[in-house]
């Protein structure tokens, strides 16, 4: 998913959930912020280095793929893109345990990791509320890819159909990573190959290219772990559930429901605009953002204005250093170093070591370790109050 | 669609494209062999005194080089054209199209010709040896990628008969 979905649909979404328009636009920008939010965008801003939640291509060019940089790689990818969908699954054969942990790192919407992730933000406000509803929409758009680079797992090959008017067209993916995807020749852009297991190339979805991103597309392909069983992707449809999911779980958040279960949808509030939305989920183009702010409008009553990060920076950077965790920004990054704590935490207790060892950060008493500290005062901070 | 049939029909044929790849693969590297064995090995080693010395005394050795270049593309051309042929027919197959029946007629004869080549080399591989002009080990590895070469063929054929065998309903 790109800004359109993470930041102008989640603003609607917010607002069909009975979000004001001010709260609606917190929670839009720190959904989209959990793509913008690397090191190198912490290192400028002097934030907690572990609360990075995504990697630049440069980052990613330059880290390291030894057990150590792997399980870096995994922490940040499998906690805020590639959700794992059941950490006890088990493949269909035989297998070795590395290639077991790796399949059980497989991103799936409506796993039990959903579930914690939309019920940790809860009562922690508009940022942590936003970062959830990232996880949660990259669930759908990135299920069937796991948050962990490996050939064997993420892997694709020539068997790669767009599925047009119900008839299958093939695909042509090349490894151009400045040239935009050229919709009507059908010409997109993955990542190359590579035979090495742990090659960045093999992380997410790269070698599907963006098309996991994209909301009109429908295709089918075989993933390299399904055993030649042909997965058959019908985005259109899955981003109407993501998107009805999303007003459910901030429905939750905001107090109107009691509890938040998996496999549940808002069909009912959203269905006055359901022939809009469909509209634009159907719409064949790589960028749906001004459709979705037009939309945001109409639900609004106003305008939607555009995400400015530059403001969000200058009001973290400008506060004293002991109420930076009161700006919008500190609040995100407390958000994102529970929601990475947490999910490693779940991944290391299922006996899986591909994220690294761990603690649960969240718990008071726990004498934390560099910037998680962070996180362990304000555990003890909201305990106090 | 998801049934055994048509998975199992998914993996024949992406044995199959990885197979074509490999028949494509050992014949370049077969002329590749060709070339370096007739242009790197000096030609006093492949020629006897007396038609060198015509050769060199008539200011006509570059004539050597003509026809060593000769024999490299012909044999190139023996030896790669049934193999492109095969390995094309073959990665179509792979695809889904219907590339006829011939080719697994032509691929057949042609594991039929290189496991008879096979068999000569592994009966005569003592001679071979010892008359060899490259070296032991280059005489060892040769036979053991053409044993290879004829596997990889003899596998595209069994998994082409698979393939046709479950598109008609019998597999």
């Amino acid at each position: 998913m790109q800004k359109d979905f993470h930041y102008f649909a989640a603003c609607c979404a917010a607002l069909l959930a009975g979000w004001s328009l001010e709260e609606s636009l917190e929670i839009a920008a720190a959904d989209q912020m959990a793509d913008l939010c690397s090191r190198t965008f912490l290192d400028k801003v002097k934030g907690p280095m572990s609360a990075a939640t995504t990697q630049m291509q440069l980052e990613l060019m330059q880290a390291r793929t030894d057990l150590i940089g792997l399980q870096d790689i995994t922490r940040i990818w499998a906690s805020f893109h590639f959700l794992p969908g059941d950490l006890t699954a088990e493949p269909p054969r035989k297998t070795g345990k590395r290639y077991k942990q790796k399949y059980r790192l497989i991103c799936q919407p409506n796993g039990p990791l959903v579930k914690d992730t939309v019920e940790l933000a809860k009562g922690k406000g508009t940022a942590a509320a936003g970062l959830s509803m990232h996880v949660l929409a990259d669930t759908w758009a990135h299920r069937n890819f796991a948050g962990t680079p490996s050939l064997v797992i993420n892997n694709t090959n020539y068997y790669f159909y767009e599925i047009i008017d119900g008839k299958d067209e093939t695909i042509t993916f090349r490894h151009s990573p400045g040239a935009p995807d050229d919709l009507e020749q059908r010409l997109y852009t993955n990542s190359i190959y590579q035979s090495s297991e742990n090659s960045i190339m093999n992380l997410g979805h790269g070698r599907a290219g963006h098309l996991p991103d994209y909301s009109f597309i429908r295709y089918r392909y075989l993933p390299a772990w399904a055993d030649y069983n042909e997965i058959v992707k019908d985005n259109p449809a899955e981003y109407w559930q993501a998107f009805c999911q999303m007003v459910c779980a901030l429905q939750y958040l905001r107090g109107e429901r009691e509890v938040f279960e998996t496999g549940v949808y808002a069909y009912d509030t959203v269905k006055p605009w359901e022939d809009e939305i469909r509209a634009i989920l159907e719409k064949r183009q790589t960028d749906a953002c001004d459709d979705w702010q037009a939309l945001g409008g109409k639900i609004a009553g106003q305008d939607i204005p555009d995400l400015d990060v530059e403001k969000l920076q200058t009001e973290y950077m400008a506060a004293a250093p002991e109420d930076r965790d009161g700006t919008f920004l500190g609040a995100f990054f407390l958000a994102a170093l529970a929601q990475k704590s947490m999910v490693t935490n779940k991944i290391f207790s299922s006996g899986n070591l591909l994220a690294g060892w761990s603690v649960d950060f969240s718990k008071e008493g726990f004498r934390g370790i560099g910037d998680f500290w962070k996180l362990v005062e304000a555990s003890r901070k909201g305990a106090e109050s | 669609m998801n049934n055994d049939r048509e998975r199992e029909l998914r993996r024949q044929r992406s044995t199959l494209r990885s197979l074509a790849l490999g028949i494509t693969v050992f014949g370049l590297w077969s002329v590749l062999k060709a070339a370096v064995t007739a242009f790197l090995i000096p030609v006093e080693k492949m020629l006897d005194e007396e038609t060198l010395a015509f050769f060199t005394e008539s200011g006509m050795r570059y004539v050597i080089y003509i026809i060593l270049l000769v024999v490299v593309l012909v044999f190139a051309a023996i030896d790669l054209i049934p193999r492109f042929y095969v390995a094309r027919k073959a990665r179509r197959e792979s695809l889904g199209q219907n590339p006829g029946k011939a080719w697994m007629v032509w691929a057949l004869v042609l594991f039929v010709i290189w496991a008879a080549i096979d068999i000569a080399e592994i009966i005569f591989f003592p001679k071979l040896l010892e008359q060899t002009s490259t070296g032991r080990l280059d005489t060892i590895i040769s036979l053991v990628l053409d044993i290879t070469a004829t596997v990889i063929l003899g596998e595209l054929c069994l998994t082409a008969f698979r393939i046709r065998k479950i598109e008609s309903g019998e597999g």
